[in-house]
């Protein structure tokens, strides 16, 4: 009798509590500190529906009103003889189906759908790592360790890792409920037999039909690959027209435009477009990007650039700087590293004011240029851009040796303070010696 | 208490499983054979070149030059060369090469090819190499320079030395001026020429040595300027061994072979590219002349058959963007040749010729040949320097995409699925006709027959980490073949066994009981021989040359604290410091060196290993069964770890063995909580593993865990120990010793001076070592420290250990994986520290459960197959199953056959992977198999050789390295850089100095030039690596330091005023 309790009663409490800690928990963490809870992550098929309220909060906070009414039924035997038992069943059977198929829904998302997320996980884990390089001590590792200049979210494999590194605590809770709803289901498959097979088949099929249109997409996309490869232009283009079609988020990835601007440059490589401008900028590293790109597009379009060339012109952008090093070598050769960077960095942050890389190698160059207000200035804006913690760390300390520089020790030393008081794993060597007046 | 778990209802997915997996097998073989290019070795031509050596020779480090003078740029010009062990190749001042990653992961029997054509210039040139063995032997190199059209250049005039003084005469950084033109190398001698190939070994190379001597190919095929090019041509290749397209292009190549799009390629001049020395292949491709074009080297031996083939590209120009010597307007080309291999190892070159067509425009099907007779034969022009364009690069090196075509996986993958099932349904087949089986238990018995090949093949991909077996190991039509034939012996004996099991089921006997002797001892040698053997080849492998390895400074610190006790009663430091960590193992060591002197320090590790081995067998008997605990043992005794630690002086080999004596003691005090002597036992135990290394309190935890959950339950259903007065009073004595030692510790610490990350607490919570330790057992590589041994397959076995011990009913089981999962849990998230000697403590544990994962998973198969065959017909519930586990003792030899290969192969596939490769596994093996092997910590004995014949009084010595280590071998450290280390700092007489020697710390520029201007004659003793590194980060070196001496891992820097 206990047994059964436990199995009907206790088992859906317990995936109902689970889902409401969910909803409140972190799911996803972005590489600059940013959180994003289940109400932030909207519920994606592929197609093309949208509202604000169709997210995974809605979807958790559904699940344990659906749990609750089976516990409550449960609970009151006389409601069991009722009609009310079969709307309860049927319930019941919807919510484990679908706390069941709740991770796998989650990875199809990320990793076939919802591209523009990844690609953002990407970008923004690309620039946290180069500037990590640049804190001169070692920072915490990542789950799955990548290199920044590796990381891609083109791939099933590049997008993978990036998608594990960014799991918060939420997911974990979720990981619980598919658990727990797997349980739940073979329990409810020996209690109803064939008939929940039937409504599981028919959740299935309704699922893959779901996902059909942005596998489908992706599938488009690599077949356009090889009609590039075979030469065959006009054919590529329509796969890839075919592939937006099937699914609009590719049109946030600079992957699929440089592809169309390939396509477009050997169709007609007389007739350029924005789209050309950008593949031929990727083309040829190392030439003047921004101006050739940039000011191109602006004659072309006569108004802001879109945000996928946005992207890539400031990862070439960022590219060059890499290569100048311009925190590397002796102090001669970092003063002339720095000032051909510094051109660069303006040039990133007209475009993106907020640009996370830019901001912090200003501010770092600005200090080993003894230019230590506008060190304080780059680094404070940096405190706004970005909520991790060890780059705030970072950005404290140097705002606070720009204060030293400056003869205002008691508040270098506050802000020195706050610094290490950021970097509780005690990483932050700069902060600390600092600190210690010893050196 | 135990349980005998009941086989499980033989079930359909658990064939499907076997099946699929059996699939996948045969088809990543069948990918690996019919759709990779395997590895190749070819021995180079050495052309009667010998073993260069130094003739000063008195290091461990030699430096090469040769300079050389060419009148003309040569069409071609390759290196051949190998080095005892690790040498890094220049050509005029530029890295072209190095073996550096390839040595430290266990590859030093190897010959490298470069291509250095476009590094030449006419006039003066130098060719030099720095050469390190770290293997206490002669820095040797063997090297041959191949010139076109000059032939082979045996190069006479080496000039070579071991004295690093003639190679950087100033300065504290090391600069590569030595490799240029214009340094005086007057001071070198004459390399000195030996020819012995069994000193060194026989190199081979992974490439064809007539790819890198063949000249350039001078054509360049084009369209006539056009942007876009499709080239195509028709090749006749008869029956090759080997096929190889040598080819640079003008932008992005897509290359067609047979209509499959095998490789795509953005080709671009050396200056664009990146990556360097440190990748795989060792060749540093941004070295070459800026605007020079790699000529990839593509094995294209697969993707061909004998008779008619096509070879189609498809080039888009880059270079009308960027410049490109000798390219400035030709739009999309290409210029390649062939190297045809032939079976008789013929070679046959195929150059640009008229078969070739071209078209600016694609057209359907066109890389499959069909547009041969309609396009046009291409433009040819022709380039003048070639040796300087181009430099040859193998494919791995340059950013080429590789691709599987989509209609080749689905060959694969029907081919794969045929090869498994269908035997495995024909078989199944037979037996439905000529046995009693029904077609379902028939069809299930007969995906059993899978296990045994697929184990073998387990086997084979594990022996594939070790590279001194051949190239193409296992992925040859033989090995394939023989895989086959094993599937298919397997399934044919099992199937002949099913058809005959009325007469041979009852034909097996069994073997006589063993009579216990009236002589024990005998007795327990004759059933524990193989724990004896383990015991002799632990101590082998352990105790072989045990002085071996210098000293490290961790080491160093157990040896000073043995020596301040002999000396002062307490472990006290040179600098009066009270060490206190390890008391245990310091006083017994301590003991040890009164009874045997000094010399035989690192013994006692190996002794204590070599108790833990049957310690440990005795512990797996009695929480799981007797093989498990042979497996375990038998991996314990192999394990890298151990053999690593049971030959230091530290003592983390005690630690391990308390450790393990802890558990043992704890589960068998739970089992009898009345007995006081029991838990009073556990407790002594457990002080003296605490005492032993203090990290152990990972334990503690787990032990109030286990104890609270695995205590019978008494009244009020609690724990029964909780009403128990000895239990309170064994946890009220091990509490107090223990808060004893640690206030003792933090009264007797000097007061903190400084802040820096040394001084992060030790315990404290953090989810930061989850990634480490998560990358340690799962995914090793990803930490890029080859000395880590490959512990995948093991952790893999100690997850589903727990998984299944957990699940389990037996209490011992779960007391096992609990004890385990709980300790471990206490290392990754509250220990601040990382490193993979922190889980050592606990290693028996994980082999055990390791191998109880492996010895479950056997039995069930074993019980299920024996439960099948035992009931042709339908499964009819427990009672069948009951009677199918007595039968099960009962089959004959094929079924147990089955099972004991299944078992063997997957046994030793978990013991081989962790020692591959056995390079970097053992001495005493690496001594036997002929193999190199190499040194883990740095040589300062040779360093502080050095300084001791040339000390002169008033000397002062800086260390910039461990100071243990210097001043164990120097004998002398007045100061030291302190970076980041204000944990190791006290205050004396108004000076900072170290903990450990009492030395002064420079904390800063003012504090070294004080030292600077206070000593005429300064030695610094660096660890030429990071130390050396921070320091040069936060000090400026003057001028007139020079490097006098250079170890493997260490340098002298002297200032003699």
């Amino acid at each position: 009798m206990v047994h059964m309790y436990n199995k009907q009663v206790i088992r859906p409490a317990l995936t109902c509590g689970l889902l409401l800690l969910a909803c409140w928990l972190p799911w996803l963490q972005d590489p600059l500190g940013r959180s994003y809870t289940a109400w932030e992550l909207p519920l994606e098929t592929g197609w093309h529906f949208e509202a604000p309220f169709v997210n995974y909060g809605t979807l958790c906070l559904f699940l344990a009103l659906c749990f609750s009414l089976v516990v409550y039924t449960h609970c009151r035997p006389a409601l069991q003889r009722t009609a009310a038992r079969n709307a309860v069943l049927c319930l019941q059977s919807f919510g484990t189906l679908t706390s069941c198929l709740l991770l796998p829904r989650l990875l199809i998302q990320y990793l076939f759908v919802d591209l523009h997320m990844l690609e953002q996980l990407a970008t923004h884990e690309r620039v946290l790592l180069l500037v990590q390089q640049q804190f001169g001590y070692n920072t915490g590792a990542q789950l799955i360790t990548l290199d920044p200049n590796g990381i891609t979210a083109d791939t099933l494999a590049g997008r993978l890792p990036l998608l594990v590194n960014a799991c918060a605590p939420g997911i974990l809770v979720v990981i619980l409920i598919t658990i727990t709803a797997w349980r739940e289901f073979a329990l409810h498959m020996y209690r109803m037999g064939k008939h929940f097979r039937l409504v599981t088949a028919l959740y299935l099929l309704v699922f893959s039909i779901l996902y059909t249109c942005p596998v489908a997409a992706l599938g488009n996309e690599a077949l356009a690959d090889t009609a590039l490869a075979q030469g065959h232009y006009s054919l590529a283009l329509r796969l890839l027209n075919n592939a937006i079609t099937l699914n609009p988020e590719l049109d946030a990835l600079p992957r699929y435009h440089l592809e169309r601007g390939q396509a477009l440059y050997l169709l007609t490589p007389d007739q350029l477009t924005t789209e050309s401008l950008t593949y031929l900028a990727t083309l040829y590293p190392g030439q003047d990007t921004f101006s050739s790109t940039f000011q191109a597009t602006q004659q072309l379009e006569h108004t802001s650039i879109p945000g996928w060339q946005n992207d890539e012109i400031q990862s070439l952008l960022i590219q060059q700087v890499q290569r100048l090093q311009p925190l590397n070598g002796s102090e001669q050769e970092q003063t002339r590293r720095a000032l051909a960077a510094l051109p660069l960095l303006h040039q990133l942050l007209l475009v993106d004011p907020g640009n996370v890389y830019a901001l912090y190698i200003e501010g770092r160059i600005q200090y080993s240029l003894h230019n230590y207000s506008a060190c304080e200035q780059f680094m404070g804006l940096l405190l706004h851009a970005s909520d991790n913690a060890p780059l705030q760390s970072s950005a404290y300390t140097y705002i606070a040796l720009s204060q030293a520089g400056l003869g205002n020790y008691t508040d270098a030393r506050t802000l020195l303070f706050l610094a290490v008081r950021l970097d509780p794993e005690y990483r932050n060597n700069t902060a600390r010696q600092a600190l210690s007046g010893l050196h | 208490m135990r349980q005998k778990s009941c086989a499980p209802a033989p079930s359909w997915w658990l064939s499907c499983l076997l099946l699929l997996l059996s699939c996948l097998g045969s088809g990543w073989f069948m990918y690996q054979c019919a759709s990779l290019p395997q590895p190749a070795r070819f021995a180079p031509d050495w052309n009667g070149t010998g073993w260069l050596q130094a003739a000063d020779q008195n290091s461990p480090v030699a430096y090469f030059r040769h300079v050389t003078s060419l009148s003309v740029l040569p069409d071609a010009a390759s290196i051949t060369i190998s080095a005892s062990q690790i040498f890094t190749l220049y050509v005029n001042g530029i890295q072209a090469g190095t073996n550096q990653y390839d040595a430290t992961h266990g590859i030093m029997n190897k010959a490298y090819l470069y291509d250095i054509a476009s590094l030449l210039h006419k006039g003066t040139n130098v060719l030099a190499v720095r050469v390190v063995n770290m293997d206490q032997q002669i820095p040797a190199l063997r090297i041959q320079l191949f010139m076109f059209p000059e032939q082979s250049r045996r190069l006479m005039s080496w000039q070579a030395t071991g004295n690093s003084a003639l190679v950087y005469p100033h300065l504290l950084a090391r600069t590569t001026n030595w490799t240029s033109t214009l340094f005086p190398a007057a001071g070198w001698m004459a390399a000195q020429e030996h020819f012995s190939e069994k000193r060194f070994g026989e190199a081979w190379t992974d490439y064809n040595p007539l790819l890198y001597q063949h000249p350039h190919p001078l054509s360049w095929l084009n369209v006539g300027g056009a942007q876009d090019g499709y080239f195509i041509r028709q090749l006749d290749v008869p029956a090759v061994q080997a096929a190889w397209l040598r080819l640079a292009s003008s932008g992005i190549t897509d290359i067609f072979i047979n209509g499959r799009l095998a490789f795509s390629w953005r080709n671009l001049p050396a200056s664009y590219l990146t990556g360097g020395p440190q990748s795989t292949s060792s060749a540093n491709i941004t070295g070459h002349s800026k605007d020079a074009l790699p000529l990839g080297l593509f094995n294209i031996t697969p993707y061909l058959h004998t008779g008619a083939n096509v070879l189609a590209l498809h080039v888009q120009a880059l270079a009308d963007k960027i410049h490109i010597a000798g390219l400035d307007g030709m739009g999309a080309g290409i210029t390649l040749d062939l190297l045809l291999t032939d079976t008789h190892d013929q070679p046959h070159w195929l150059t640009i010729d008229h078969m070739w067509r071209a078209a600016t425009s694609s057209s359907a099907g066109w890389e499959e040949g069909t547009v041969l007779a309609s396009w046009k034969a291409p433009v040819e022009t022709g380039r003048t320097t070639r040796g300087q364009s181009l430099f040859v690069v193998p494919e791995d090196t340059l950013p080429v995409t590789t691709l599987l075509p989509f209609t080749l996986l689905c060959a694969l993958s029907g081919a794969s699925i045929l090869l498994v099932l269908v035997p495995w349904f024909l078989f199944s087949l037979l037996c439905t006709r000529y046995s009693m089986y029904s077609p379902g238990t028939a069809l299930r018995i007969m995906s059993l027959a899978c296990l045994p090949a697929l184990a073998l093949e387990l086997l084979l991909i594990v022996l594939t980490a070790e590279p001194s077996l051949p190239a193409a190991f296992p992925y040859s039509a033989g090995w394939g073949g023989l895989l086959l034939l094993f599937l298919l012996g397997c399934e044919a004996g099992l199937c002949w066994r099913l058809c005959t099991s009325d007469t041979t089921l009852s034909t097996y006997t069994h073997s006589t009981p063993m009579i216990v002797s009236k002589h024990r001892l005998a007795y327990m040698l004759r059933r524990h021989w193989w724990l004896v053997t383990l015991v002799a080849i632990e101590l082998c492998l352990s105790g072989y040359q045990l002085s071996y390895e210098p000293y490290w400074q961790d080491e160093l610190s157990s040896y000073y604290a043995i020596q301040g006790i002999l000396a002062h009663g307490i472990p006290l430091f040179p600098s009066g410091f009270l060490y206190e960590k390890a008391e245990l193992y310091s006083y017994l060591l301590a003991l040890w060196q009164l009874l045997t002197g000094p010399y035989y320090l690192r013994l006692p590790s190996v002794l204590v290993a070599l108790a833990a081995l049957p310690l440990l067998y005795a512990a797996g008997i009695q929480l799981f069964q007797r093989r498990t605990a042979q497996l375990a043992t038998i991996m314990l005794t192999f394990s890298p770890q151990v053999l690593q630690w049971s030959r230091q002086l530290r003592m983390y080999e005690l630690a391990q063995v308390l450790s393990l004596l802890v558990f043992y003691l704890l589960f068998r005090a739970l089992q009898s909580p009345q007995r006081p002597g029991r838990i009073m036992l556990t407790i002594l135990a457990l002080l003296l593993c605490y005492l032993s290394h203090e990290e152990t309190f990972i334990l503690l935890p787990a032990l109030v865990l286990c104890t609270l959950l695995f205590s019978p339950v008494g009244r009020h259903r609690l724990p029964i120990v909780l009403t128990q007065k000895h239990w309170w009073l064994a946890a009220l004595t091990g509490a107090g010793v223990i808060i004893l030692q640690l206030v003792l510790t933090r009264v007797t610490h000097p007061p903190v001076l400084g802040t820096d990350s040394s001084q992060r607490p030790m315990i404290q919570f953090t989810l930061s070592n989850i990634p480490y330790y998560l990358n340690l057992l799962f995914f090793p590589t990803t930490l890029k420290d080859p000395a880590l041994p490959y512990l995948t397959i093991n952790s893999l076995l100690t997850a589903a250990g727990c998984v299944l011990a957990l699940r389990s009913s037996d209490m011992r089981e779960r007391f096992c994986a609990v004890f385990f999962i709980a300790a471990l849990g206490t290392v990754v998230c509250l220990f601040t520290m990382q490193a993979e000697r922190y889980l050592y403590p606990l290693l028996p544990m994980y082999y055990l459960l390791g191998a109880h994962a492996v010895t479950t998973l056997l039995e069930r198969q074993w019980h299920q197959l024996s439960s099948l065959i035992s009931h042709p017909g339908r499964h009819t519930g427990i009672e069948s199953e009951k009677k199918a586990a007595v039968l099960s003792y009962q089959q004959p030899w094929i079924i147990r056959g089955i099972i004991t290969m299944t078992g063997v192969f997957i046994c030793a596939s978990i013991i081989v992977r962790p020692m591959l490769p056995v390079s970097n596994y053992n001495l005493l093996l690496s001594r036997i198999m002929g193999i190199a092997y190499r040194h883990r910590y740095p040589d300062y004995g040779r360093a502080g050789q050095y300084i001791q014949q040339h000390w002169q009084q008033g000397d002062c010595v800086i260390a910039v390295a461990p100071d243990f280590s210097v001043f164990y071998y120097v004998g002398k450290v007045d100061y030291f850089f302190s970076v980041d280390r204000a944990l190791f700092l006290l205050e004396r007489n108004g000076h900072i100095v170290n903990t450990a020697l009492g030395a002064t710390a420079l904390l800063n520029q003012d504090d070294f030039q004080t030292v600077l201007a206070e000593h005429t004659r300064i030695w610094i003793v660096s660890d030429n690596g990071v130390y050396q590194a921070q320091a040069q980060k936060h000090f400026r070196f003057p001028p007139d330091l020079h490097l006098v001496f250079e170890g493997y891992g260490s340098a002298v820097y002297l200032r003699d005023g």
